[in-house]
């Protein structure tokens, strides 16, 4: 049952008692027991959000995501959801070597075929084209009055990537449910078997420019870039939640999180060039990341209802041993119209230092670091999200919601200087993206 | 009067009608349905949750929560779930109305006797059960209530407006297409509008059969508070039989019967006794509230 | 990094090292303020005690609304969260960061 805010808001009053006594009458009928169905019945007890998203970045990559998610509120408050993500994505997107001053050969990730770079143009690698599945399941079951215990099985797979995850968790109610503690475990075991084979370390990028008497040769000279396994990480992941209910218009939620990933970390496509004094590209080494890092997250969400609006404001603080601080700051507010529709301006601002072995490229001559990556995205960097949202209520009671949002990454320039050439020629690539989203929940 | 576990169902022009007992009141089924298996397993639904809520909340049967409470003499009484709900409604009920509603003022009845040509009782005897009522000293939480020595609790006022939201919740349940009238004693609440005609009309005269003073709707609940019959005369003055929990005095001046439209029967019935509770004022009472009502003097 | 506050002190877990460049990056900085801010509010709130917060099962109208439950929209927030997984070094926070995805 849909309520008029206007006269909620006045329900503290003791003078207009009404409303408040239908939303107290709610509370002592809302309680009883669903009638038990057929579990597979989908006309009732069923809901079903889904979900579809276009992603576009100028001249770069473009992905398509579609959503299925199907949740089960059976008898006792045991919660049964099933969730289907589909996307897909082609493109091209920067591999980490630096712009020149004349046009630049690269070899495919697969060894197979060379693309060119034109002069002044960041190295951008056009080969992506990956589709990938997701499911989830997730079961959430009570354990006496105040507890909840929830247990969620995740799988992906891309043509290169399959990662298998398991989690369990535990929510406690207190004080009249005003307040829940949680706990989380999630472990995820990713394996990665890439396109021509993960390279080693620092290996330089193979490029054909006719030194190689026959095609032989430059395979074996390829091949001997790569190792011959596939490789795999592995994430723990722990989170400890209180989420407290203020009073009748405010609900807060503190997280931590801990999460500790080890393995194969590096990006395979990836490659950072070693430049002269000049400015000029000598070769493009394969990147190389840790093994291991090590993660804490701080969020804080809270939501505040006024009389016609609902303001969602949420800050996260993450650091971790790559010595990589981030702010990420996002505020949300939901106008609520007549007639069951809503329109929601949303802002996000997020903000990150770089990794400590991160660097735009290498100077030929200088000490070789133990690990170096020029992934802009572990680069210093802050990006500002705006979007617009308007939401409605069918006249069946489905939910349907248009999101436009403008994404846009601004580059810092991590070093005080650059040699040569490079000096007047674009660094960092410049990101922005349109992301247009539509949900509909039935 | 029939046997207290005893259903029957009779066809009517708009389908059945299925009678019971419970809360001392004859309570009815009005079905829209020609299915007679249908219609009397409804009407069983409604009887059983009616008898179920009667069994576990009146205060006259020993052994039941209510009655252990009242038995406690001061000492915790462990409580289930829809006792500890029931309670919190009661508490919300309390808070709303400033006192006014109170399911500690049972004690109140050992002076009042609304039979024609009763008594009028002492003010001394009065004041001195006054002490005796006060949901605020009443502490409870989810697992156990508290109830102070000598003092009683009545789930009466709300019990049986919970029993019929419960019964059309569970009618609803199981037939929801189906326009389903629960009424207990005059309390009653439509499950889904009706597809042959616009509107019930129902007859909330309290005695059934009567339609001369009706109100129709198409769903929702209606309760009536008062009773043409059930009041006191003294000094010229009218009481009525709903006893202010404050002063341990019956309402005075009030409308003989007011009656309450609104979504749930709890909250209807809620407001028609707040608003006897409002005596003279009891019309504007019901105004702030911006629901439909009728009052008769 | 002396000026720690007692307030980190009392989560030993916590990893700082990686503030040593506060001075060279704005969020470093910014970021202690707000962790600081953020394990005080925290304190306080548990230590003044969450009893005393919080409504009555009847006042639960506009919480009960599903625009206030932390985890809405879930499609929308699913579909962000990766989104920013594949574009930024940080996930998770809200949920957990996950693997998941070869997108990073």
């Amino acid at each position: 049952m849909q309520l008029d805010t206007k006269k909620l808001a006045t329900a503290t009053k003791p003078k207009n008692v009404a409303s408040a006594l239908t939303a107290a009458s709610l509370a002592l009928l809302g309680s009883a027991a669903k009638a038990e169905g057929d579990f597979w019945d989908f006309s009732k007890d069923w809901k079903f959000n889904t979900g579809g998203l276009y992603y576009g970045e100028q001249d770069r990559v473009t992905a398509v995501e579609g959503v299925f998610n199907a949740t089960r509120e059976a008898s006792y408050n045991d919660k049964f959801s099933f969730k289907l993500v589909l996307d897909s994505l082609t493109g091209a997107s920067p591999n980490g070597a630096v712009a020149q001053t004349d046009i630049q050969t690269f070899t495919r990730p697969s060894g197979r075929g060379q693309f060119d770079v034109a002069a002044g143009e960041i190295p951008l690698d056009d080969t992506f084209r990956d589709t990938r599945v997701q499911m989830n399941a997730q079961w959430t079951t009570p354990r006496g009055e105040d507890k909840l215990v929830n247990y969620g099985l995740h799988f992906s797979k891309e043509y290169d990537y399959l990662s298998v995850a398991l989690n369990g968790g535990m929510s406690w109610d207190f004080y009249n449910k005003n307040s829940t503690l949680s706990a989380g475990l999630s472990i995820a075991m990713d394996q990665f078997e890439p396109e021509g084979r993960i390279p080693y370390a620092f290996a330089a990028m193979v490029i054909d420019e006719g030194q190689f008497a026959n095609q032989d040769a430059y395979n074996q000279a390829f091949d001997a870039t790569r190792r011959i396994d596939s490789d795999d990480k592995d994430t723990t992941d722990l989170l400890l939640g209180w989420t407290q209910i203020i009073n009748r218009r405010t609900v807060m939620q503190f997280n931590y999180s801990y999460s500790d990933v080890s393995g194969y970390l590096t990006d395979p496509f990836k490659v950072v060039s070693v430049v002269d004094a000049q400015g000029v590209a000598q070769e493009h080494l394969y990147e190389s990341r840790p093994d291991n890092r090590t993660k804490h997250s701080f969020f804080w969400q809270t939501k505040y209802h006024m009389d016609n609006s609902i303001a969602d404001l949420s800050v996260r603080y993450m650091t971790d041993d790559w010595e990589i601080d981030s702010v990420t700051l996002e505020y949300k507010h939901h106008f609520l119209w007549e007639n069951n529709s809503y329109l929601e301006p949303q802002f996000r601002w997020y903000q990150q230092s770089a990794a400590d072995f991160y660097t735009p490229y290498l100077i030929e001559g200088q000490v070789m670091p133990e690990f170096a990556s020029a992934d802009s995205r572990l680069g210093e960097f802050s990006a500002i999200t705006l979007g617009l949202k308007y939401g409605w209520r069918t006249q069946g009671g489905s939910d349907m919601a248009l999101r436009l949002s403008l994404y846009q990454q601004t580059a810092e320039d991590v070093l005080s200087s650059h040699p040569g050439d490079l000096a007047s020629l674009d660094i960092y690539p410049e990101l922005t993206a349109v992301f247009l989203q539509y949900t509909y929940d039935f | 009067m029939k046997n207290n576990a005893e259903i029957s169902l009779d066809k009517t022009d708009y389908g059945f009608v299925g009678h019971f007992k419970a809360m001392a009141s004859p309570c009815e089924c009005l079905i829209e349905s020609d299915e007679q298996k249908l219609a009397l397993q409804l009407t069983q639904i409604a009887a059983n949750e009616g008898w179920r809520i009667e069994k576990k909340f009146s205060r006259y049967l020993k052994g039941n929560p209510c009655d252990q409470i009242n038995q406690s003499n001061g000492q915790p009484v462990a409580i289930d779930s829809e006792t500890f709900q029931l309670l919190s409604f009661a508490d919300a009920c309390y808070q709303l109305s400033d006192g006014l509603f109170d399911i500690t003022s049972g004690v109140l009845r050992r002076a009042w006797q609304f039979k024609p040509g009763a008594k009028f009782p002492d003010k001394e005897f009065i004041d001195s059960l006054l002490p005796l009522i006060g949901w605020k000293k009443v502490t409870f939480d989810e697992n156990s209530v508290c109830l102070p020595p000598s003092m009683e609790i009545d789930f009466g006022g709300i019990g049986k407006e919970y029993a019929v939201d419960k019964a059309a919740q569970l009618v609803a349940e199981k037939a929801p297409e189906v326009s389903v009238v629960v009424n207990f004693g005059g309390d009653l609440r439509v499950t889904c509008p009706p597809k042959n005609k616009p509107r019930w009309q129902i007859g909330v005269d309290g005695k059934s059969g009567t339609t001369e003073r009706a109100v129709s709707l198409s769903v929702g609940a209606v309760c009536t508070s008062g009773d043409t019959e059930r009041f006191i005369m003294h000094e010229g003055k009218r009481y009525s039989h709903i006893l202010n929990p404050k002063t341990g005095w019956p309402a005075k001046n009030a409308p003989k019967t007011v009656t309450v439209l609104a979504d749930q029967c709890l909250q209807a019935g809620l407001l028609s006794t707040l608003a006897i509770l409002n005596e003279e004022n009891a019309e504007s009472f019901l105004q702030e509230q911006g629901v439909q009502y009728h009052c008769y003097y | 990094m002396n000026r720690k506050t007692t307030y980190l002190s009392l989560l030993p877990a916590i990893h700082i090292s990686s503030m040593r460049k506060a001075g060279k990056c704005i969020s470093g900085k910014s970021g202690i303020r707000l962790l600081k801010a953020a394990c005080l509010a925290a304190l306080v709130l548990i230590s003044s005690g969450c009893a005393n917060m919080g409504v009555k099962p009847w006042e639960r109208d506009l919480l009960a609304k599903s625009e206030m439950s932390l985890s809405y929209p879930s499609t929308e927030l699913g579909l962000d969260d990766h989104i920013y997984f594949s574009k930024e070094a940080t996930s998770g926070g809200r949920s957990f960061a996950g693997g998941g995805c070869g997108c990073n």
